[in-house]
This record gives C-alpha cells, structure tokens and sequence, in this order.
C-alpha cells in the first residue's frame, strides 16, 4: 500500500497533447477514479504510471520513491488489461503464477498465493483450463487474480469492465469493491461509465482533452461541479443560457428568455452582465399544471418558475422522464421519482416548472477551443 | 496519408492516439527517456545486421557492378553492347526471354481455371488436391528433368507407345526450349496459382452478388469486377514466375540447352578472371530484376484494394453440383497428373532396373537406393546437405524472429530499409548471389575453392531469410503487444516477456517458416551447383547433377538420390501448410 503522486504530468504523441500538467494526489489504499470521455488521457495518464509510457515532463512518486523512469517491470504495480491480455497459451493456473515465478517465488509458496488469489476471485476449481474456455467474467476475474497476487504497490484497472454485458458489469462492480476492501491495495481505476465511478469510488477525477476538471468525491463532483463540463458529464442536466444580471457570493440573479432564474449557490467570481449557463438537474424539478400567466409575485418567490409543453413522456415505473419544450424554444428533461402518487401528464399539456435555487448551478461559458470533444454538450454553450 | 485521417478521428479510441501504437511508435518505451530512444541491445542487433548484409548481400552486388564496368585497369561501358551485337549472346538473351515469356503464358493458363475451381467451389476431396497442388513447386525441374530425359528419349516410353501405334518416334529431346518451357511451367505454376487464389479468395462475394444485382452477365462481372481485384495478386505471381523461369540454371542444363543466359554466368566462372563477360551478363540479369519489380510496382500503385464491407453476409464457396464435378475434378487433376509425369518417372528410373525400349520398366529393384546410401559421393552429399540446410535454417530462424520484432515492435531508424533488405533475396537470383560470392571471395579466408562450406551455408541463409521474416512477421502481428505488457508489468523484464510470452505463441509460423527454409535450402540448385566446387563438399543438387553426368548406373542413383529428396520435400510442405494455413500464399508473394 502506497500513495501515488503525479506531478505536473505531461506526455505529447507527435503533436498530440494526450496528458497536460496533471498532478494528482492518491492516497494510500484509496479507489481512485479516473473518468472522462474517450481520448481525454486517463488511460496514457494509467499507462504512465504503469511504466509503458515516459512523461515528456513531470514526476511520479510511489510513496517516497521517485519512479518517473523506472522501468514498467521493476515497478511492482498491477495490471488488468481492458482486454485482460491473458496469456492464452497457459492455463488459469500458470497466468497467475506468471508474476511469482518472475519474482523467483520458490514453487510451494507459489502455488499457496495462487490458490488463494483464485480463492479472492472465486475462480478456485479452474486451474487447468485455458483462458479461451473461460467466459468473459471468469477472464475479468483471472486477470484480476494475476494482477493482485503479485501484491502490488498499486492496482491499476484500465476499463476493466467494458467488454462485459450490462448484468456482468453490475456485479463484476461490486466484486471489485469487495477485493479492493479485503485487500486494502490502492488502486487506479480508469473508466468512461460515469456509474461505476460514482458507485465504488472514494474519489475520483474527472478529465478532459489531458487536463483535469475536477478531483472530488462523488457525492462532491455530482452535487458540485466545477464546471459545465463536469456537470454535463456526470449525471445529466438541463443548461440553460442566460445572462447573470446581479451577482453577490451566495446569490446570482439570471436573466433568461424563458424567465427569471435565480441562483443561491456559491459560484466561482462570475460577474454581472456577463454570459453563463445555469444547470439545473432533472430530478430537481417538479412538475405541475400550468394555472396561467404568472402572478407579478411568483417570479421573486422562493422557488424558480418555467412554463413549457410536454413534448414526450417515458414511463418507467419507478419514475417518470419528460422531455418539455420551454417558449422561445428549448428542450427541458425532467425526472419525476417515485411517480406513483401522481398521475403522469399528457404529451402536449402544458406545464409550469419548478426548482429550487439551490439547485441551479451556475457557470462560465465553456471557451471553443476545449470543448470541442464533447459532442453531446448543446452548440450554445460554445462560443 | 491514412495516419493522418485517423488520428483526427481517435476519439473512438481509448486515448493515446491508438495509430501511433500501431505505427510502433510509442509501443513499449518503458525505459525510454524519449520515445526515440533505443536500447543497446538493438543498435547491437542493428550493426551486426549492417555488416551482415552488407558483406553477404550488398558488397557481392556491388562488386559485380563494378566487375562490369571496370577491367583492365580502367572504367569502361564497351561490354555492355556487345550484349546485342555478338550473335550468340544476342541469341541467349532471346533464348532466355524467350523462355521466361512462355513460362509466364503457360502459367497464367493454367492457374485462373484452376484458382476458380478452386475458390468457388466446394467438394469432396478437396483439401487433398489442394495439398496435391501444391506439391511441384517444391519438385525442383532439374530433378523432373531427369525424368522427363528417360521418358522422352529415343528408346523411351513415349516413342516406344508411338512405335506400337505405327507412328513414327520424335527425337523429343532436340527441342531443349520446349522440355525447358513445360518442366518450368509445371514447376513455377504453383506460386502464380497461390497468389491468384490469395486474391481470390479477399474479393468480397457481395461485390459480385452487387454487380449480378445491378444486371450484369457472369462473363462481364468478371472482367469489370473480380479480375481488376485479382490483377495485384496476379502480377505479384507474374513476377516471381518470371525471374525464376529468367534465372534457372539446372533445367537448362540437364537438358544441354546452353544458349541461355544463366548457363553461360555458370561457364564464365571458369575464366572470370580472363574474360569480365559474366559480370556484365549478372548485370543484365539484375537490372531486368530490378525492371521488372520495379514495373510491378508502378503497376500495382493505387491498386491494393482493402474490402471495404464487414463480414460477408453470404458463403465464398458453393457446393459442387451437376457439370461442376466435370471441373473441379478434371481441371486440378489435370493439371497435377501432367506436373507429376516427370517426378512419376523419375521415381520409375529410381525402383528400375535397365529401363529401356519399353514402356514401362520390366524388372524393379531397389538396389539404387541401396547406393545410395553406400555410394560415397552420395552419402557425403545428404550429409553435407543436411548439415548446411540446417545451420542455414537456424541462422534464419534466429535472424527472422529478430528482424521481425524490431520491424513490427520497435521505433527504430532505418525501418524500411531493413524491411527492403530482408526482403531482396526474395527477388535475387540465386545464380547472382553465388556468382558475386564467388568473385568477392576467391582468394579470401572464405575461398569457395578451398572450402565452399561457409558460403553455401550463407547463401542459403540469405537467400532463405525471406520466408522466416515474413513468417515470423505475420506472427507477431497476430500477437497482441499488450501480453508482452502484461508480463512486464508482472515483473518480467522486455526480453523474459518476449521469450515467455510472444515467442511460444508465434513458434508455429517459426516453425513454418523454418520448414520452407529447410526445404528449399536442401534443393537449392544454382547456389550449389556454382559454389560447391570439391566433390567432399558436394550438396545433394550438385551430386545430382554429378551423377546425370555420369554413364552407367549413374542416372538410377541420380533418381532414387531425387526421389529421397522430393519425399523430404513433400513431408515439409505438408507440415508447413498445415501450420500456416490459408497464409500460404503470402510466402511467396513480393
């Protein structure tokens, strides 16, 4: 058990930036997260610490030992491999044994530490057979055994559950937690699936284009993001653009073309007159029936007040989402939980919505020239 | 220009950009301080290499050019039109093209039927002629033509069986360009099939099922959509079959038609001293070579089609039916019976005992192979031939392995030069290897004269490098560079992790390779024939060619010498194909 330190890392391929100046503080015996969408080097930033790439600049640290050029097979970190990379011409057995025999493991002891490797995994009983009579699970777990018998300094896992299907990735999850709570390793998990690292992380950090946006726990990246990027990323949200007319630390007053929004969240030295987006949650807002125009007093009211149109309505039992269309036009989701005690609104009803100041996240306007990897963030937030 | 397109658009990948790992640009630079940077061990490597092929590949070459032009103590062009003003070169130059045109034509008639049926159809037994095929490309002529002598002469079967019929006999044999043509023919037709097929079998069914749907007749799909796909297959055949035929030295000379080129390099060696004629006739030899790939190359520019469609909704192959039987049995068995007459009757000549003015031999024996392995000249020559072919080999497996590691793993400078090198002796004629060999080292430590051992050894192995790269090739780019990954961050250290892992999962294409090194390497004609110069260090071709010489018995020991020969052969190419599978026809491709 180690902590792990980067520090100002940075690696360019040809004239890719893949990692830029990312420093990193991993505790001991944490998990912790990387996650951010494809191309956005959380696995060049995985591969730096297990040694297959050299920063261009920077410094990583195992506890007090500076490893930035140490070589990937002095390093005593373990691996499983987005592919697992089992050695498919030796059997479970010999996969396992493969980073002891390395270690000049005298033969008995071996064979104790893989049975109990396998034993962590549940995969006693496949010793003999090959990687290629396994399932994808079963692989996972072998590939997970290999890694952790070495008994790592660090575990690192670069996408370990993307080639799983849906149920297998559920439960492969909280299989991970288990051993990683057993253990006590600290461990580098690399994910795009926002799920799984809001599920098992003690924390986690998100990235973009090389560079991080945020380190929190989940329960702070979510409730707090730092940014519209973070915030669309993790979770969805609705983003709205306005103009911030009057701008104090603990309140924000936007102006929009839907309406007046007021926000009572710290934010980060936005100012008046200036440009942003406030986020706002689906769950976060409720629904009711539109009574008509607004009462002059409903806007300063304690709550924020939309109108809009149902546009389509997806049950799902234990909630409902609708996607509303706000006048000028604008599409609004929103998450109804626990919708059994109203009956749902019809498409094409219209509707007033409702949400509390305190869940209306207010941000910078993203600039162009970073946020062009996020496809699934709306043209308007891009200048 | 394909790079460039895809790393703009790696999104879809995991970062870092996954192009440039496939380029082998970043892969594994662990100890690197700079992606550029190369471990000691390589440089090592690559400087051995260096001084490897430049004194074994390069110098030769070189200093045959400089032979050409250079003698008598001053530089000068003259020799070279004498090449087409003295009748008898101008008429072995004929001669030699002459031959490689019609080898050329022979061949491509034979394998576009046989690669349709092929291809295209599915019955009984056919795994077994396609094995059968592929059996005389290993038979090498100059034995065939042993055969082929005893069927064909005066008193042989074939003039017996017109006898009998009140036909007057044909003296076969005069026409030596006509038993030179068929022998090549049925020997290189293999390699042209191979390749035809390989292309063959990548064109897309669905693009012919398309062109069928939009209207078009079989005869008229055929000519505007599968024959532009086949023609890079094709003229990659085209060209090897070509050379070859160009270069054969040992058919020619069995049958004493020795107004061709390669035979008068093989006279010039005598008095290579006296008379520079035979540098510049290497020369002329090379610079066709070179013509020829390099018009292969022009050609084929912009025409490597990649199959754009995934996964192929309907079935390559139909079951036979009906007329079907007629071709996919008559055609290749055909084809298999004509090219295994020679070897049939070399086999013959080696169980029979005076075979003579009968149509088949009336009494059998097996005395020759007793001979052969009592003969002195012949056991000495299946020892020496195994002991070169082997050492070759390994000297290829070892040099194959690493210069495909570094080709397909490593950053290194100078990548596509080594990758040119290691494939040039695929294009060089075996008889200019010997032949600068001979001039570059008469007279050193490695004097042929003296003791041709090291250099028939060498020859072989340059000559056979080819096969065990691209084996070796093929291996590791099936072989997923993120076990070697694995094992390293487990702890193993780069060279542990390419034994432990990497090397035992490629050890069949090693394996392979290896057998068609082995293989040619034990009939490898010109090389021996040049180069083994004392009869202690006679390999097998040349004791062959010995023994033909010979009156007597000599002939009957000459065959069952063969027959042994060919069996080895055929065992290996079996084994081979078994463990390359459908990756056969790469080998001989350039």
């Amino acid at each position: 058990m180690l902590e792990v330190r980067l520090e100002s890392i940075s690696k360019k391929f040809e004239d890719a930036v893949a990692v830029d100046n990312v420093s990193l503080e991993i505790a001991a015996g944490e998990l912790f997260f990387l996650l951010g969408p494809s191309g956005c080097g959380k696995t060049t930033c995985l591969r730096v610490v297990a040694g297959f790439y050299t920063p261009d600049t920077g410094e990583l640290h195992f506890g007090e030992r500076e490893v930035t050029h140490l070589a990937a097979f002095l390093r005593n970190t373990g691996m499983v491999f987005q592919n697992y990379a089992l050695f498919p011409h030796m059997s479970v057995e010999r996969n396992v044994a493969y980073g002891l025999k390395v270690r000049g493991i005298p033969s008995d002891e071996r064979k104790r530490k893989v049975q109990r490797a396998l034993d962590v995994v549940h995969m006693t009983g496949s010793e003999k057979r090959l990687p290629n009579q396994l399932s994808g699970g079963q692989q996972q777990r072998v590939a997970l055994a290999r890694a952790l018998v070495i008994e790592p300094d660090v575990l690192l896992l670069d996408e370990p559950l993307s080639n799983l299907d849906a149920k297998l990735r559920l439960e492969m999850r909280e299989e991970i937690r288990r051993i990683h709570r057993e253990t006590g390793v600290t461990a580098i998990y690399v994910t795009h699936d926002q799920k799984e690292a809001l599920s098992i992380a003690d924390r986690l950090a998100v990235m973009r284009d090389g560079r991080i946006e945020q380190v929190g726990s989940p329960h702070d990246v979510y409730s707090r993001p730092a940014n519209a990027f973070v915030a669309g990323f993790i979770g969805e949200t609705n983003f709205l653009p306005c103009e911030a007319i009057r701008c104090r630390p603990d309140e924000i007053q936007l102006h929009s073309p839907w309406g007046s929004i007021t926000s009572i969240r710290p934010h980060r030295g936005l100012e008046a007159s200036q440009e942003v987006i406030a986020s706002i949650r689906p769950e976060a807002i409720v629904i009711r029936e539109d009574r008509g125009p607004a009462l002059p007093g409903e806007i300063s009211g304690p709550l924020n007040c939309l109108r809009g149109k149902v546009v389509s309505v997806t049950y799902l039992g234990d909630q409902v989402q609708y996607a509303l269309k706000l006048n000028p036009d604008h599409e609004m989701k929103v998450t109804i939980l626990n919708p059994a005690a109203q009956s749902p609104f019809a498409v094409h009803a219209r509707v007033a919505i409702e949400f509390r100041p305190e869940d209306v996240s207010v941000f910078d306007v993203m600039p162009k020239a970073v946020s062009n990897s996020l496809e699934e963030l709306p043209s308007y937030m891009l200048r | 220009m394909e790079r460039g397109s895809e790393a703009t658009d790696n999104r879809d990948h995991n970062s870092p950009p996954r192009i440039l790992r496939e380029a082998g640009v970043l892969a594994l630079d662990a100890s690197a301080r700079s992606p550029r940077h190369i471990e000691r061990g390589v440089i090592v490597f690559l400087a051995l290499c260096a001084v490897f092929f430049g004194l074994f590949l390069y110098y030769p070459l070189l200093r045959v050019l400089k032979g050409s032009v250079y003698f008598g103590g001053r530089t000068s062009f003259e020799l070279f039109p004498l090449l087409f003003t003295d009748a008898t070169l101008r008429e072995c130059l004929l001669n030699s093209l002459k031959i490689s045109v019609v080898v050329l034509g022979l061949s491509t008639v034979v394998s576009f039927p046989l690669a349709a049926v092929m291809v295209k159809l599915r019955f009984p037994g056919k795994a077994l002629l396609s094995g059968l095929l592929l059996v005389p490309i290993i038979m090498p002529p100059f034995v065939g033509a042993i055969g082929m002598r005893q069927v064909l002469s005066q008193s042989g079967p074939v003039n017996i069986l017109l006898k009998s019929l009140h036909l007057p006999a044909v003296d076969w044999l005069t026409s030596g360009f006509g038993c030179v043509v068929v022998l090549e023919a049925l020997h290189l037709y293999p390699i042209m099939y191979l390749n035809i097929a390989a292309a063959w079998a990548n064109v897309d069914p669905g693009l012919e099922e398309a062109a069928q749907n939009l209207g078009g007749w079989p005869g008229h799909i055929f000519r505007t959509v599968t024959l532009p796909l086949l023609l890079p297959g094709y003229f990659a055949g085209s060209i090897i079959v070509f050379i070859w035929a160009l270069t054969d030295l040992g058919t020619p000379l069995m049958f004493g038609y020795r107004k061709v080129i390669p035979v008068k390099i093989f006279d010039s060696i005598k008095d290579i001293n006296e008379n520079p004629m035979g540098y510049v006739l290497v020369v002329l030899v090379v610079v066709i070579t070179v013509a020829f790939f390099y018009a292969s190359r022009r050609i084929l520019e912009g025409r490597q089609y990649a199959m754009m469609t995934r996964g192929h909704v309907t079935e390559r192959e139909r079951p036979a039916c009906g007329v079907d039987y007629v071709w996919c049995y008559v055609i290749p068995l055909t084809i298999v019976l004509i090219a295994l007459i020679p070897h049939a009757s070399v086999l013959l000549t080696s169980i029979s005992k005076g075979w003579s003015m009968t149509v088949l031999p009336e009494h059998y024996t097996g005395e020759h192979y007793g001979k052969v392995f009592s003969h002195d000249l012949t056991l000495t020559a299946i020892r020496n031939s195994l002991f070169y072919s082997t050492v070759s080999t390994l000297a290829d497996i070892v040099l194959g392995f690493l210069i495909a590691y570094l080709l397909v793993r490593k950053s290194i400078p100078g990548k596509a030069v080594l990758d040119a090198t290691a494939m040039l002796p695929l294009a060089l004629p075996g008889i200019v290897l010997a032949f600068g060999y001979v001039v570059c080292y008469s007279g050193t430590l490695l004097d042929p004269r003296q003791n041709p051992v090291p250099l028939l050894i060498l020859s072989y192995a340059v000559r056979r490098l080819p096969y065990s790269v691209r084996a070796a090739y093929a291996g590791f780019q099936q072989t997923s560079v993120t076990l070697e990954e694995a094992a390293q961050n487990l702890g193993a250290s780069p060279f542990r992790s390419l034994m432990t892992i990497t090397l035992p999962l490629i050890s069949a294409n090693l394996i392979a390779g290896a057998i068609l090194s082995f293989s040619f390497a034990m009939l490898e004609v010109s090389d021996s024939l040049i180069l083994a110069m004392t009869e202690k260090y006679y390999p097998v071709t040349k004791a062959i060619y010995v023994l033909v010489q010979r009156l007597g018995d000599g002939a009957y020991i000459a065959s069952a010498l063969g027959i042994l020969g060919m069996l080895l052969l055929t065992v290996s190419l079996l084994l081979a194909g078994k463990l390359m599978g459908k990756k056969m026809g790469e080998m001989f491709r350039v």
